[in-house]
């Protein structure tokens, strides 16, 4: 233990790992600011510059760029009345009215003051957790993962969108995708047709890109730009502590329920924001204030959504499976480096899980500073407007896409996954479980031929063990409850919270 | 039909379609399978096997769904007015994604010959004209700034060479 610790801070400790998480949650904050960047897409853009860094180093960048990101939605949220992330839009409830009474700073302050709480909190539900998850997982075989990766699926197909189906669909279409290459048992062709650049598969990341930065530019030629609300010129005083302290109670518990949705794979930060407020809410002495700028609000708001960015980490360090777009690509990093989240790495690679762990406490202070440079300056930042933003992402994907295997083909898969991303966001297909679904895909079908191999062709054992039976079980009670919520609001043509997509 | 479900219809008759078309034609041409597979739930053709038809049964659902469900707006009031007044479902709108569709795979030819920076630097400047940029003292440095600067940073820090195509020599 003592020896790992250390280990971990010789990891750790470098020049490097403490700037690029600052440098990180810049970016993030920056990305998250802007109307039209979504954090996804930020750290997409952002992993292919960290290919030539250290492991750690790398994904702490990643990490970072999440974390700013999260936060940097609420910054436009509360100014102009433009959400810089999904999340955000829960922020504009009480963040908004809160500035058009001249008080803008003391709702950024209170924000920010929400985020950093739920940050930490959810970091250390991190550490906590994902050790304890992880020893229980290295009892897992074959068939457990198998079912854990259906149940996971499951889940991610169904909060992706209103529909279940269409999300399942999303993740056939992943699933079938990452079947092209060769075979992982026999090594025979699989849908290459004669192209030698399809035989080791579709690399993840111009798929990435092109499935969460593309459509975004090809939908907004057809839009005009959205005009933001008004500003109001003064910005009044920043929060006192005795502000602050009035909405603890709402930052604790909408933290908690940021760290339990976020670690149920799929969920995110939306929906942990809309809840979280809705509690808060439910909870006030004067709920009337709420929607009229009540600072417990942007506060509650906040809390929920960052409040789900450690605990995400729980089910992708401890299990190997990511619960969102933004852990599929940070799995896809650690993948870069020839690393496998999961038990293993918590049993052969401890260290490394510890310096992590050190620099995603470290970020929580990173986003206090640099949110406190950004409510001052980034608010301008954020007005860059698409006609000028678009070109220099769509250049950045090109860069990106190209710098993975310095191929040129890469750019061609990402067009494509492109005009792909662009149907099916006309079709209203969300592409979150299409993306998950193709990380995962040879994972999964590598468990499930695993297991008929151990079990020589025998279907019996997937239900070998309780923990098989467990996963079965939830897989059929989240269809179940799925189906009935769709039925729902199909009546009362209401979508669920939980179901507006991450 | 409302919009919402015809669209849905429409997308559930489309994967039905592609199904069924890779269940019949794209995996037995385009998978290998040995001929000495004992299990034949280890075949390499299995698995694409089992999600085309995962993928029939879900269009069907969905067909059914949209004829049998209403479609739940998401956020209702926010997103539906906020499209009415600034989406542009109109044929210019239409035309306007094909050019930029278009231009996007002529640059990936473009690519080919002309390298990673000069293409980027052109596609640049149309694409911020496209977009509807006017203003010269934007346009003009950072599409070719940009473009640049990237190219040096992925040279020096990541080791990675931008192909330059015909203006190789210049490097």
């Amino acid at each position: 233990m003592i020896e790992n610790i250390s280990t971990a801070f010789q990891l750790f400790l470098s020049f490097e790992n403490i700037l690029v998480i600052g440098i990180g949650v810049l970016i993030g904050t920056i990305i998250g600011a802007i109307p039209g960047m979504t954090t996804p897409m930020g750290v997409a853009l952002a992993l292919p510059f960290t290919f030539t860094m250290q492991p750690v180093t790398g994904i702490l960048l990643l990490l970072g760029v999440y974390k700013g990101g999260l936060y940097g939605g609420s910054l436009t949220a509360i100014l102009i009345k433009t959400p810089g992330t999904p999340a955000a839009s829960c922020t504009i409830l009480d963040g908004y009215p809160l500035a058009q009474k001249g008080q803008a700073r003391k709702a950024l302050d209170i924000a920010l003051y929400a985020s950093c709480v739920a940050d930490l909190i959810s970091n250390i539900a991190l550490i906590m957790f994902a050790g304890f998850l992880a020893t229980f997982a290295l009892r897992f075989g074959p068939p457990e993962f198998f079912t854990l990766i259906v149940f996971s699926l499951t889940i991610i197909a169904g909060v992706a969108g209103p529909s279940l189906t269409k999300g399942i669909l999303s993740a056939c279409l992943g699933l079938m995708l990452a079947t092209v290459g060769l075979d992982l048992i026999y090594g025979t062709n699989r849908f290459i047709f004669g192209n030698y650049e399809l035989m080791s598969g579709l690399n993840f990341i111009p798929v990435l890109i092109g499935l969460f930065a593309i459509p975004e530019i090809l939908d907004r030629a057809t839009r005009r730009a959205r005009p933001p609300g008004a500003q109001r010129q003064e910005l009044g005083s920043g929060a006192s502590f005795a502000d602050f302290r009035k909405t603890l109670k709402s930052v604790v518990r909408g933290s908690f329920i940021g760290v339990i949705l976020g670690a149920i794979p799929g969920i995110g930060g939306a929906p942990a924001a809309f809840l979280s407020y809705s509690e808060a809410r439910r909870n006030s002495k004067n709920p009337e204030n709420f929607g009229k700028g009540e600072p417990e609000g942007v506060a509650a708001a906040e809390a929920g959504n960052n409040g789900v960015a450690g605990a995400t980490m729980i089910p992708l360090l401890a299990l190997g499976v990511p619960g969102d777009v933004i852990t599929a690509v940070i799995l896809g990093a650690f993948m870069i480096h020839g690393l496998r989240p999961g038990p293993i790495l918590f049993a052969e690679n401890l260290p490394m899980i510890y310096a992590l762990f050190m620099g995603i406490l470290l970020s929580s202070a990173y986003l206090f500073i640099v949110g406190k440079v950004a409510i001052k300056t980034f608010s301008r930042v954020a007005l860059i407007p698409n006609r000028i933003l678009y070109p220099i992402v769509f250049t950045l994907c090109v860069y990106g896409a190209y710098a993975v295997n310095n191929n040129l083909f890469d750019i061609l898969v990402m067009l494509c996954m492109g005009l792909v991303g662009f149907a099916m966001m006309r079709l209203d297909i969300p592409v979150a479980p299409f993306l998950i679904a193709f990380v995962l895909g040879p994972l999964l079908e590598d468990n499930f031929r695993q297991s008929l191999l151990l079990s020589d062709g025998s279907l019996s054992i997937f239900v070998r063990n309780a923990i098989c039976w467990l996963f079965w079980l939830l897989t059929a009670l989240s269809i179940f409850v799925l189906i009935r919520s769709r039925i729902r609001a199909s009546r009362t043509g209401q979508a669920s919270v939980l179901t507006t997509g991450g | 039909m409302e919009p919402s479900k015809r669209r849905d219809f429409f997308a559930g008759a489309l994967f039905l379609v592609l199904g069924i078309l890779t269940i019949v034609i794209l995996i037995p041409s385009g998978v290998d399978s040995p001929g000495n597979v004992e299990i034949s739930a280890l075949s390499p053709e299995f698995w694409p096997r089992v999600i085309a038809f995962a993928v029939v049964f879900v269009a069907l659902s969905l067909v059914a769904e949209s004829y049998f469900l209403k479609t739940p707006e998401v956020d209702a009031d926010e997103d539906a007015e906020a499209d009415a007044i600034y989406k542009l479902e109109t044929l210019p709108g239409t035309l306007r994604t094909v050019i930029l569709i278009f231009a996007l795979f002529l640059f990936y030819f473009a690519l080919t010959t002309l390298g990673v920076v000069a293409s980027s630097i052109v596609l640049m400047l149309a694409m911020m004209l496209f977009f509807g940029e006017r203003k010269w003292y934007y346009i003009v440095p950072i599409s070719i700034l940009l473009p640049i600067l990237l190219y040096l940073f992925f040279l020096h820090v990541a080791g990675v060479p931008m192909p330059l195509g015909i203006f190789e020599t210049f490097s």
